[in-house]
């Protein structure tokens, strides 16, 4: 199967895990020297692809080649050497150690044929490949001492100073500001001039828009297509990635918004965030937005008694409480939904029920004793109300889709009646499906007069379902607007500082 | 492109569930059955109870270290502990104070040791291997100045009633032990303090964030394991009489074997009481057989090692086997 128009084709790629379709029969395709934009909602299919193309997974069945040629990648290791680098959406630089040594972590120079390390030819190839970078700083830099962003054009220059062919890049610029976003679009031409392709992934479509020449658009597991960005608009892609125009995702809902449930006044702790006031009515759904490092994660912690503070106080219901850690906001009915659900949320090898009960453990039976029975007529209960797809209430949670456990530990909170709730990014890594559902609970949940406030970063989820938003920045809060003020310019505008 | 082609086509497995207690109960019925046939003197109800007894101490620790496995937390100070107990007790019951006031002097040392266990590993944030190999030499340090190294002699009937007496056929140490593992049992099973260990074990931050009291609840374990240990120094005293550094010198490694073969986990989130039980017959099988066969102690130390690794082996290849 020759074709030397593309240098990369994947053809029928299907990768499946227990119990789910990651990818169905995905065809891809990269030319040489182009910039590939990757889109597609959380849960899509990116990431899979991704790691199947760096060698991370092993397909199911289907066939990659490169520069005509049938490719097999077992490992990493067989990726690398073809070519192949991704940088990844979190920071993975070596904080303690510096340019030179980040850039060449693993195999470092020698000296001719001795082992003794070159440090002053890496020193000089680290120069050059800065320069070549617009970065201008001193390669024997601890990196730890950097900005997210230089952070991330270290990685760039960790990737590419070995004959990289294809440099994919992850959410390569969720944590920057709009300046550094502009310096790392600069080093993607530049790539480009060089030959290298890049596959582009974000979730915004307006930067897809912007810098890539072709965007291919998975959804729910299915390449929904591949199209010349010049040929396309916002609206389009949208529809492509979510299946449907972006006013059906949202529910449509009459806003009975009532008196003020909570005020928070006056939060402060360290540069992390400061000064904070806001409230939140009865039935409200309050959005925090901002990008990454603007402080709303710890704020809301903070609040919720997971998070220190040095200054501010809290009213629930007119009356002021004192919250020291999450034993106290439970007893007030505040419940918290944490972003990492791996590490934060779930109880992955317990089963669906256990986790269901999770922070009501006290309701299950008399004294001191569990009650099985009653565990499993709670656990049901919810399995039902929220259409919960586990094959039982035994079924470890780990076994279930990313949509259904957030739905699980969602019902946890339902379980203990919170009034409260904080959802720090409630839809991250789910499917479509999962989310409209998701949405539309957090409609109901509202409807009953529960209050929630929201921290999103994907801007159409935020726009989509808020009632009231408040931006963000560095700690700071750079702007708050009400549904019929806000829009994607005003809120990015604001979360990036600028007034 | 083979392993492609083996990997597209190969039938979906079958799910075949056997239980690590079972696994474990048909493993230690086949070394009964092999030393049976090697030995005739190893098959009977006698040397089983005297088996029981010899490691029954083991068994009353190895419940607690489940407990504190279960919350992802580990005890390496039980040994020194019991051997404290002993000495401690013995030095009071030469003073001439009322025997049952030493047990629960006794059970006091247990305690105190758990909660300063509980109260560093959860306040510090160190790693609990580390506070309890730190405690573990404190303790010997406290047992050698104590007694300059000798032994002390510790008589008492109600003593040696609990380490050698026995109720009807059976030594009150094996009815003890079974005791505790009942007890353990349905504790960690069936009561939401086990659930919220449990919880803890598997997901800690997630335990702090549900409103779970993490510190408090994991210093209370250290302290079911401190008392736990200290019942075994008693146990232990009662059974030789004394009070000595020896004493329990070492019992963290056997508790551990027990409780690993028996499918916790070092990671937390996991502990079968039942199957701590079949690790702890099946390690005193392998002593009791070997020794009938007139085999050295070298050799069953030498057996024993084999067996934890192999059965943890299995653990983990059948883990895998998931994805």
């Amino acid at each position: 199967m020759e074709n030397n128009e593309y240098l990369l084709l994947m053809n029928n790629i299907s990768k499946e895990f227990p119990g789910v379709k990651a990818l169905k029969d995905v065809n891809f395709n990269l030319k040489k020297g182009e910039v590939m934009g990757l889109l597609g909602e959380n849960g899509a299919g990116k990431s899979t692809l991704i790691k199947i193309l760096s060698g991370n997974y092993t397909l199911t069945s289907g066939e990659i080649y490169l520069e005509g040629e049938k490719v097999i990648f077992n490992r990493p290791a067989d990726a690398l050497a073809r070519g192949i680098r991704v940088i990844y959406q979190e920071v993975t630089t070596l904080d303690r150690l510096t340019i030179v040594e980040n850039m060449f972590a693993g195999e470092y120079l020698h000296r001719g044929k001795s082992k003794i390390i070159d440090w002053k030819g890496m020193y000089e190839e680290v120069k050059s490949i800065l320069k070549k970078l617009g970065l201008n700083i001193n390669p024997s830099t601890v990196v730890g001492d950097l900005t997210p962003a230089e952070k991330k054009i270290v990685e760039i220059g960790r990737a590419i100073h070995k004959k990289a062919k294809i440099l994919i890049m992850d959410e390569p610029t969720s944590a920057l500001n709009e300046k550094e976003i502009d310096t790392i679009f600069k080093i993607i031409m530049a790539l480009k001039k060089e030959g290298i392709s890049v596959i582009f992934i974000s979730h915004k479509i307006s930067e897809i828009l912007m810098i890539t020449d072709r965007v291919a658009v998975l959804r729910d597991g299915a390449m929904e297509g591949i199209v010349n960005t010049s040929d396309t608009n916002n609206d389009e892609l949208i529809k492509m990635m979510i299946g449907r125009n972006l006013g059906e995702m949202y529910p449509k809902r009459d806003i009975k918004i009532g008196d003020t449930v909570l005020e928070v006044k006056n939060f402060s702790f360290k540069n992390i965030f400061r000064d904070i006031s806001f409230q939140l009515k009865k039935g409200e759904i309050l959005c925090l937005y901002g990008l990454l490092g603007s402080g709303r994660s710890q704020l809301v912690r903070a609040i919720y008694g997971a998070f220190p503070k040095e200054n501010g106080t809290l009213k629930i219901n007119e009356e002021k409480v004192d919250i020291r850690n999450p034993v106290d906001s439970i007893k007030y009915f505040m419940g918290m939904v944490p972003s990492d659900r791996k590490n934060e949320g779930a109880a992955l090898l317990m089963d669906v029920k256990g986790n269901i009960t999770l922070a009501n453990i006290n309701s299950l039976g008399n004294g001191a004793f569990l009650n099985s029975r009653i565990e499993k007529e709670k656990a049901k209960k919810w399995i039902d109300s929220l259409n919960i797809k586990t094959p039982s209430a035994e079924t470890l949670l780990e076994s279930l889709s990313g949509g259904n456990q957030q739905k699980v530990i969602l019902a946890r909170w339902l379980e203990s009646g919170s009034k409260i709730l904080i959802l720090d990014e409630p839809t991250i890594g789910i499917d479509v499906g999962s989310k409209v559902e998701i949405y539309k609970l957090m409609e109901d949940l509202c409807e009953q007069g529960v209050s929630i406030i929201m921290i999103s970063s994907e801007l159409q989820e935020v726009l989509g379902i808020s009632d009231r938003i408040i931006v963000m920045y560095e700690g700071n809060i750079t702007g708050e607007f009400n549904k019929n003020e806000f829009n994607a310019e005003k809120l990015m505008k604001a979360a990036s500082g600028i007034n | 492109m083979e392993k492609l082609k083996i990997n597209a086509y190969l039938p979906k497995r079958k799910k075949i569930h056997i239980s690590t207690t079972a696994i474990l109960f048909i493993a230690l019925a086949m070394i009964f059955l092999i030393f049976s046939l090697l030995s005739k003197k190893f098959y009977g109800i006698e040397n089983l109870i005297s088996m029981l007894k010899n490691i029954s101490y083991i068994g009353i620790v190895a419940v607690g270290m489940s407990l504190a496995l279960l919350g992802a937390d580990a005890d390496l100070s039980v040994g020194a502990n019991a051997g404290l107990t002993g000495i401690v007790m013995a030095i009071a019951n030469n003073k001439g104070i009322n025997i049952w006031v030493c047990l629960l002097i006794g059970l006091a040392v247990g305690f105190l040791i758990g909660a300063i266990n509980g109260i560093i590993t959860t306040r510090t944030g160190i790693h609990p291997l580390i506070t309890t190999i730190g405690m573990l030499s404190i303790l010997q340090g406290l047992s050698l100045t104590f007694t300059n190294g000798q032994s002390i002699l510790l008589q008492n009937n109600v003593l040696n009633f609990i380490g050698n007496g026995r109720l009807g056929n059976i030594p009150f140490s094996v009815v003890l032990v079974i005791l505790f593992f009942i007890v353990f049992y349905f504790f960690i099973n069936k009561t939401k303090y086990g659930r919220r260990v449990q919880i803890i074990g598997l997901n800690p931050k997630a335990a702090f964030l549900v409103g779970i009291k993490v510190q408090k609840i994991r210093t209370l374990n250290y302290i079911i394991v401190g008392m736990c240990a200290s019942v075994a120094g008693i146990l232990i005293s009662g059974m030789t009489g004394v009070g000595m550094v020896q004493n329990g010198d070492g019992m963290q490694m056997l508790v551990l074997t027990a409780v690993f073969l028996g499918g916790a986990s070092l990671y937390g989130g996991k502990a079968n009481i039942l199957g701590t039980f079949a690790g702890v017959l099946i390690i005193s099988a392998i002593y009791n057989g070997l020794t009938m066969m007139n085999m050295s102690y070298f050799v069953v130390r030498l057996v024993r090692g084999i067996i934890i690794i192999l059965v943890v082996a299995a653990y983990e290849a059948r883990e895998r086997k998931r994805y």
